[in-house]
């Protein structure tokens, strides 16, 4: 797996990009000190997602995985297995701060978003592609980030 | 921006798959996490709304760049 080149606009190719976490930190959170930290900020919000055992699928789009020199922040999705919707009110503070949007923007410097998968292929193929065109109007490439195990 | 009218048939596109999205997670998730998820999506959706009514609120000679 590798991710392709980026567009003329600093894009990925529209389209849904699969790759390895590592292979995503190689990529866009080494060349400044700002993509390190945001770098660092995601190896950290998605130990907390999977620490809930129930993290399905995540994508990243936006800023970070495009050539802005200081990417603002994370934008993600996080798709959870059907039920976490019950469950995730009571979880530990680190994993809590994940889902509750104001806390992942603090501490995480990430719009987090996030569904369960009940929502059905068909919403989640929706929202995918809503987030391949930019509000600027700019098509746009999503990383979808995958584990060894 | 939106600068033209495919941009802004892309937009109401969108908007319209968000807000399918928003029901969608209405009709499947307890309410507790609704209003957790949808605070969110719902202002990301107020911005998209403003986009739009940015577009429709100047003549198509202002948006081509000739006011006037």
């Amino acid at each position: 797996m590798s991710l392709p080149a980026l567009l003329p606009n600093g894009f990925l190719p529209p389209g849904v990009h699969a790759a390895l976490l590592h292979e995503i930190i190689d990529r866009f959170g080494t060349a400044t000190p700002r993509r390190q930290v945001l770098a660092e900020r995601l190896e950290a919000l998605l130990h907390e997602a999977r620490a809930t055992g129930k993290l399905q699928r995540a994508f990243l789009w936006g800023s970070f995985i495009s050539d802005a020199p200081f990417p603002r922040d994370l934008d993600m999705f996080l798709l959870m297995q059907a039920g976490f919707d019950r469950e995730f009110a009571d979880l530990p503070s680190p994993q809590r701060e994940v889902f509750a949007h104001e806390s992942a923007r603090l501490q995480f410097e990430a719009d987090v978003f996030w569904a369960t998968e009940a929502i059905g292929t068909e919403e989640l193929l929706a929202w995918l592609s809503v987030y391949q065109l930019s509000r600027e109007m700019m098509p746009r490439g999503i990383v979808e980030v995958l584990w060894h195990d | 921006m939106i600068e033209t009218l495919e941009q802004f048939e892309q937009a109401e596109e969108a908007i319209t798959k968000m807000k399918r999205f928003l029901l969608a997670v209405r009709r499947t998730h307890t309410p507790e996490s609704y209003i957790a998820l949808s605070a969110p999506i719902l202002r990301e959706l107020q911005e998209r709304e403003r986009d739009i009514l940015i577009y429709l609120s100047r003549s198509p000679e202002v948006v081509a760049g000739h006011p006037g």
